[in-house]
């Protein structure tokens, strides 16, 4: 099975995520917020990560800095969640070394695919 | 003496006359009392002191006593002459008469149509520097070469600088900035503009700012106009500045609002619109399908509350709700909260016994007891109790919720019941909002004559208590 990590703060935002990617084929790990989300891709090492970035404590842009500069942790992949689809952020977004960028709302379907998309590149 | 000379000085209300320092004595050669309004014509100095005005005489008095002692005798003075007030003018010079003794001669004339015409334009300048000083806006008034004329008080108080200090210097005597903060130059202010086109220009929106003496930026909105008199011919021009920083904030309060509110609908739009494309999508087991539908009917809710919330706010900004003020069973109303709340929280209920009604608008009440007891539970751990307690103050009933939750800092309090206004803290964040329910909590109590008021500390909870006027019992009612 392949692990995939989401990280949210919202509960209805991760059970969306869980129901999108729910198969035989998929590991689902969960945080609720942004040191959870690092201690938990440090310790399992996902695939892919779904991250949130207004998160309590360490926001989600400071977790995928920390993951992409760790030679250890630079190989998962991740998209970035939120709410806020300013320039600003996006430029920050890829600053921060994501992969992808999802807006909320986002639709799961393309949610989907594009979890497909990097677990098969 | 000729009759034409002497026709000539009646004519025109001039008089003259020789005094002589030594005896006080006063010669008229040709002039009969009438404009001293007289019927004798005075022939001393003291005499004709006594014709004065009482206010007036020490002045001429020490006018005449100065010109005998040599130079130049100029004085005004008021004699009331067929009835009506006349000013008068008399001037002299001591001269020496063929003996070598020293001689005042001199005239008095009629000057009352000038006098009355200087107090005319005295009073229309009175008049209009009386109205430039109680226009509550700053006014500067140029003249056609862009130069400062005059400045009202406010500008003054709005610029830090003095009307003696600018009079005469360029109008750009304080620096105006445009939206992206670049100064404006002279030629594209607000009156360079007017004087140029000859009609008035005004500023648009909050974004312009102009910097007083001390450096403080204040936003303003500016008109000028170009002033013309009755020719068309050009006199100056006109500028009038509005401090508008109240409503730049209000704006910014706007903008902020549009911002919050939309991300507040985000969430809820992801929840609907992620689920319900999964339901339809997806082959979802029953117990899926009904997980999913339930997240979907939740941020409905969401939504629905989001729109009336908003829709409160507009109706109590614009004074269109009206409590319909009744006896309410206070407590009746409260175990009824008690209980929409039970399969969420436990919720103790703590009423004095025998609590009167209140006087308050149902509706009012439950949407206040609503919003303050779900921001309770919203704010403390899951397994915190929560207390309602109901209690009579004087012709007050007091009611006040209490959780033991996270609680405020003096500063998150202290603005706790503005609008929009959102605790900046990752667990309020959280906890989702738009900044609006206390804002209409605290209009409802208002309306219904009551005050609300906060306890808390940062980690100690919070306590919200407010007060409502008891309904009058029949007793008192008969009594007044």
């Amino acid at each position: 099975m392949r692990k995939l990590l989401i990280a949210d703060d919202q509960e209805a935002i991760r059970s969306l995520v869980r129901m999108t990617l729910e198969s035989d084929d998929y590991e689902i790990l969960e945080a609720s917020d942004g040191d959870r989300a690092l201690e938990l891709a440090r310790a399992e090492s996902p695939e892919l990560m779904f991250l949130d970035v207004m998160m309590p404590g360490r926001s989600g842009f400071n977790v995928c800095r920390t993951l992409k500069s760790d030679p250890q942790t630079a190989a998962i992949k991740i998209v970035l969640l939120t709410a806020r689809a300013q320039d600003a952020d996006l430029e920050e977004g890829r600053a921060a070394g994501a992969d992808e960028y999802l807006t909320k709302p986002f639709s799961p379907v393309s949610l989907l695919q594009l979890a497909e998309e990097f677990l098969e590149g | 003496m000729t009759g034409d000379r002497h026709m000539a000085l009646q004519a025109t209300g001039v008089a003259i006359w020789e005094y002589d320092p030594t005896n006080g004595k006063l010669w008229w050669p040709e002039t009969d009392a009438g404009l001293l309004g007289a019927s004798r014509i005075p022939e001393t100095l003291a005499g004709m002191i006594e014709l004065i005005e009482p206010d007036d005489r020490p002045r001429v008095e020490r006018a005449f006593l100065a010109a005998s002692e040599g130079g130049e005798l100029e004085v005004e003075f008021r004699v009331l002459a067929g009835g009506r007030l006349r000013w008068l003018l008399s001037k002299g010079r001591l001269v020496t008469n063929g003996i070598g003794e020293p001689l005042l001669i001199g005239l008095v004339l009629d000057i009352t149509t000038r006098k009355e015409a200087e107090q005319a334009i005295r009073e229309s300048e009175g008049h209009k520097t009386a109205i430039l000083s109680s226009i509550p806006d700053a006014v500067v008034i140029s003249d056609p070469a862009g130069r400062v004329v005059s400045l009202n008080p406010v500008m003054v108080k709005l610029s830090g600088w003095t009307e003696k200090e600018i009079v005469g210097q360029p109008f750009d005597f304080y620096p105006m900035f445009d939206s992206k903060d670049m100064p404006i130059e002279r030629d594209q202010r607000p009156i360079a503009r007017a004087l140029t086109a000859g009609k008035p220009v005004a500023t648009r929106g909050y974004e312009q700012t102009m910097r007083s003496r001390d450096g403080v930026s204040i936003p303003v909105s500016v008109t000028a106009a170009p002033v013309f008199d009755d020719d068309g011919d050009l006199l100056g021009g006109v500028e009038v500045l509005r401090d508008v920083s109240y409503e730049r904030e209000e704006d910014q309060i706007k903008s902020s609002l549009v911002s919050t509110v939309s991300h507040e609908l985000r969430t809820p739009l992801t929840m609907i619109q992620g689920f319900s494309e999964l339901v339809l999508t997806r082959p979802l087991s029953p117990d899926k399908s009904q997980e999913a539908l339930r997240h979907i009917s939740t941020s409905a809710q969401r939504l629905a509350r989001l729109v009336e919330d908003l829709l409160t706010v507009s109706r109590i900004e614009s004074g269109r709700t009206d409590p319909r003020l009744r006896p309410v069973p206070l407590e009746e109303v409260m175990t009824e909260i008690v209980g929409e709340f039970e399969d969420r929280r436990t919720v103790e209920l703590d009423v004095e016994p025998g609590l009167g009604p209140v006087l308050a608008d149902r509706d009012m009440l439950v949407q206040i007891l609503t919003n303050l007891v779900s921001n309770a539970v919203k704010y403390s751990p899951p397994d915190a109790p929560i207390s309602l307690r109901g209690a009579s103050r004087g012709d007050h009933a007091e009611i006040s919720v209490t959780d033991r939750g996270m609680g405020m800092s003096a500063n998150e309090r202290d603005h706790l019941f503005e609008r929009f206004f959102r605790a900046d803290r990752d667990e309020v964040r959280r906890a989702g909002g738009t900044g609006l329910g206390l804002y209409i909590t605290k209009h409802l109590v208002e309306l219904q004559r009551g005050q609300i008021w906060v306890e808390t500390e940062l980690g100690q909870g919070s306590t919200f208590s407010f007060s409502l006027p008891l309904a009058p019992t029949d007793e008192t009612e008969r009594a007044s």
